[in-house]
């Protein structure tokens, strides 16, 4: 592993790879999408009844809740298949290691979602701060934090996903299967262990957070929250480590 | 040749099936396990493109194992003979749409393994 190679592979993908267009407009599909939801929220706000004011940092959150898995697809599944495919990743993989291959192809997409999140907690603070609220910096940075980790966790599944695959077809399929596999483990219910093998769990754990009007009070919760989603990702990039150095390509 | 060594695993799948039903592990727990681990053994034993096979000898071992249930024990006898129809043809419905999600778990557990072993 080489950290010159990992950033010449991330800069590569981000300024001369087709994918990054592709990404781009999907990361801007899902910071209107929350731009549409900020702006009607008081269209909404019969859902946060329990709330005093228009939680904005909370609809934005519980958008990438539910739309992220799925922008995140879109954009990762063919991160690594479509050059199999090809068989441009021989190429590639004569030059530079694979692991600096899978790590700095993680970290584009880690740094462009990281990009996406900053962007809607921008856009939330914005309404906040128009609306008059408090203003609650811990709060946009916990939501920056989480948002960015919890896409994270979806990017490193898919990521594994599409080492694994030999073709784009494929690597939809298996991620799409994945994601249902994902959803029925969370639907087995609260006393089910089973939901700890989701980053949907640890992402939905997070919008207590966000309701409670002190961060400060639950902040070993937070903190135990957004470890566990950085060990999801961490565990998921070892395994996607191990199946590139085992893959025969 | 392809259907022989498919024989092994869906015995496999039957008798980790009637282990855990032995022992009352939690079923969504036991279905799990049994499904991943026949799905690696048939990617061990078929290698690459095992996916469908490990699919459809899930939802065999599976679909076998619950007849088995109902027609050899008491509990599945009651279930049978009960008067409400429609619960029965209900609760047939759940398990077989359980056997599919099994089915597709340990598909994927096929996918990783079989690519996984090159």
């Amino acid at each position: 592993m080489n950290f010159s190679e990992i950033w010449i592979i991330g800069e590569d993908e981000a300024l001369r790879g087709s994918k990054s267009r592709h990404i781009w407009l999907f990361g801007g599909i899902l910071i209107f999408l929350c731009f549409v939801a900020l702006h009607y929220s008081t269209y909404i706000y019969f859902l946060f009844s329990s709330s005093p004011d228009i939680p904005y940092i909370l609809i934005s959150y519980l958008m990438v809740l539910f739309l992220g898995p799925f922008m995140s697809l879109i954009t990762s599944f063919d991160i690594v298949s479509s050059e199999t495919e090809t068989g441009s990743i021989r190429y590639i993989i004569s030059k530079v290691n694979r692991s600096s291959f899978v790590l700095g192809k993680f970290l584009f997409l880690f740094l462009m979602f990281t990009a996406v999140s900053f962007v809607i907690a921008l856009l939330s603070l914005a309404y906040e701060y128009s609306a008059g609220d408090v203003f609650q910096l811990e709060k946009i940075i916990l939501f920056w934090i989480s948002s960015s980790l919890y896409l994270g966790c979806f990017i490193s599944i898919f990521l594994f996903i599409s080492i694994l695959s030999a073709n784009n077809k494929i690597s939809f399929t298996m991620s799409i299967i994945f994601l249902g596999i994902l959803i029925f483990f969370l639907l087995q219910g609260d006393g089910n262990s089973l939901k700890y093998l989701t980053p949907y769990f640890y992402g939905i754990k997070n919008i207590e957070f966000m309701k409670s009007l002190s961060v400060e009070a639950v902040y070993p919760k937070i903190f135990e929250s957004l470890v566990s989603m950085f060990l999801y990702i961490l565990a998921f990039l070892s395994m996607s480590l191990e199946a590139i150095k085992r893959r025969d390509l | 040749m392809k259907t022989g060594k498919l024989l092994i695993p869906m015995l496999i799948g039957l008798l980790l099936f009637g282990l855990f039903n032995y022992l009352a592990f939690d079923p969504i727990y036991g279905g799990i396990i049994d499904a991943v681990i026949v799905g690696i053994v048939i990617a061990k034993v078929i290698g690459k493109n095992s996916i469908k096979s490990a699919f459809f000898v899930i939802f065999a071992y599976n679909t076998i194992a619950w007849i088995f249930l109902f027609l050899f024990t008491p509990d599945g006898n009651l279930v049978l003979q009960s008067e409400g129809r429609l619960a029965v043809l209900f609760y047939i419905g759940f398990l077989l749409l359980t056997n599919f999600i099994y089915s597709i778990i340990g598909s994927f557990g096929a996918f990783v393994s079989s690519n996984l072993s090159n």
